[in-house]
């Protein structure tokens, strides 16, 4: 009996027990900074008089290319992953250690940063890195008008990892797209049109975040859906009804 | 006699009086506005539904003489509480040829609209 009751207890142990923790990661990058310096310095002279001449110049030409490599997290399209994620309710959330400047590691070596307890408490860590990061900005014509539509495009890619921080094992992977673009008419008769930059950051972080949090439910969940899109958005028009005949 | 006769009169008269009993609510004669007498022209039954969240409204007409008839109409789309919700309307004209029937069909400028009224008037 007293087994049966300790069974149930263990049972009801594991039954009531709460999300897994994560930790999200900064989505992390890498940059190659280029500098490149060029200096030029010319000097010519000129003597003549009736019995002689002479001239001289020189050039000089300096070029150099200095490059290192930068490394760092993406600060700002964390927000809406993290928030997705707490929508979908399969996870609770601990905040890690941020890679600052001054840390010791390398931004990836992601079980170096586990080990040394950069995020503490968390059973899993969904790792990022960023993929490609890329602004578009484009003006094209409209056919038959004289108006340009001003596009600006933002498209961000992430590499993301879901990591057990005691096995090490990935419990999902998937890359994760965010998009977003601000349209503006533009014709002749704009002084000046300046492309809404904010609007599109937090459109790609939203849509990043829905991607991520649409993925991890797939894989682990297993729920697929099936429309890739967002829902077309309800009509709010009365449900139709059926004909009467009035006499 | 005289009595009976007298009676008869005022009974006569009171029924003259009388005004008609108003049609019942959801008909058809509910929803017509005749403005004056319409000559010649019978409203039938009225077909209303609501499709794609629009009402709509499908009137049958029947012209009961031998002859072209002319019929001034508009549509009056009301809310659900009696009053329009949308712009009034401009009168249209329609023909019925003699012994003609016919259909007007009718859709509501916006969905919010519940209810009609349709005003006829012969010229």
């Amino acid at each position: 009996m007293r087994a049966w009751i300790g069974i149930l207890g263990l049972m009801c142990a594991f039954g009531g027990q709460a999300a897994p923790k994560v930790a999200v990661t900064d989505m992390a990058f890498e940059q190659q900074v280029k500098e490149y310096i060029h200096t030029v310095s010319a000097q010519t002279s000129f003597h003549a008089n009736a019995y002689s001449a002479s001239g001289s110049a020189s050039y000089n030409e300096d070029e150099a290319r200095n490059t290192y490599i930068e490394q760092g997290e993406l600060r700002k399209f964390s927000g809406d992953i993290k928030g997705e994620i707490l929508k979908s309710g399969m996870f609770q959330l601990v905040q890690g250690t941020p890679y600052t400047a001054n840390a010791k590691e390398d931004v990836y070596d992601v079980i170096k940063r586990i080990k040394n307890g950069n995020f503490k408490g968390a059973d899993y860590v969904l790792f990022g890195t960023v993929s490609d990061i890329d602004f578009r900005q484009d003006v094209n014509e409209i056919a038959n008008t004289n108006t340009h539509s001003a596009v600006l495009g933002l498209t961000l890619v992430g590499d993301f990892s879901l990591i057990n921080t005691r096995t090490f094992e990935i419990t999902s992977a998937f890359t994760a797209m965010g998009e977003g673009q601000d349209t503006k008419l533009v014709n002749g008769n704009d002084v000046r049109v300046t492309p809404n930059r904010g609007r599109v950051v937090k459109e790609v972080s939203k849509s990043i975040g829905m991607d991520v949090a649409r993925q991890l439910r797939e894989q682990l969940r297993g729920e697929v859906e099936y429309s890739q899109e967002q829902p077309a958005p309800r009509s709010n028009l009365p449900r139709d009804e059926a004909p009467k005949i009035l006499r | 006699m005289l009595r009976k006769l007298f009676g008869l009169m005022a009974l006569a008269l009171l029924a003259g009086c009388a005004t008609p009993p108003p049609p019942a609510p959801d008909s058809a004669a509910s929803k017509v506005v005749a403005m004056g007498s319409l000559k010649n022209i019978e409203i039938g039954p009225m077909r209303v539904a609501r499709e794609n969240g629009f009402m709509t409204v499908n009137v049958s007409l029947n012209n009961t003489s031998r002859y072209n008839k002319t019929l001034y109409y508009r549509f009056a789309w009301l809310g659900n509480d009696g009053f329009p919700v949308a712009e009034p309307e401009a009168w249209k004209s329609l023909t019925l040829y003699g012994a003609q029937s016919s259909f007007l069909p009718a859709i509501a400028p916006v969905p919010k609209a519940t209810d009609l009224r349709l005003e006829v008037k012969t010229p």
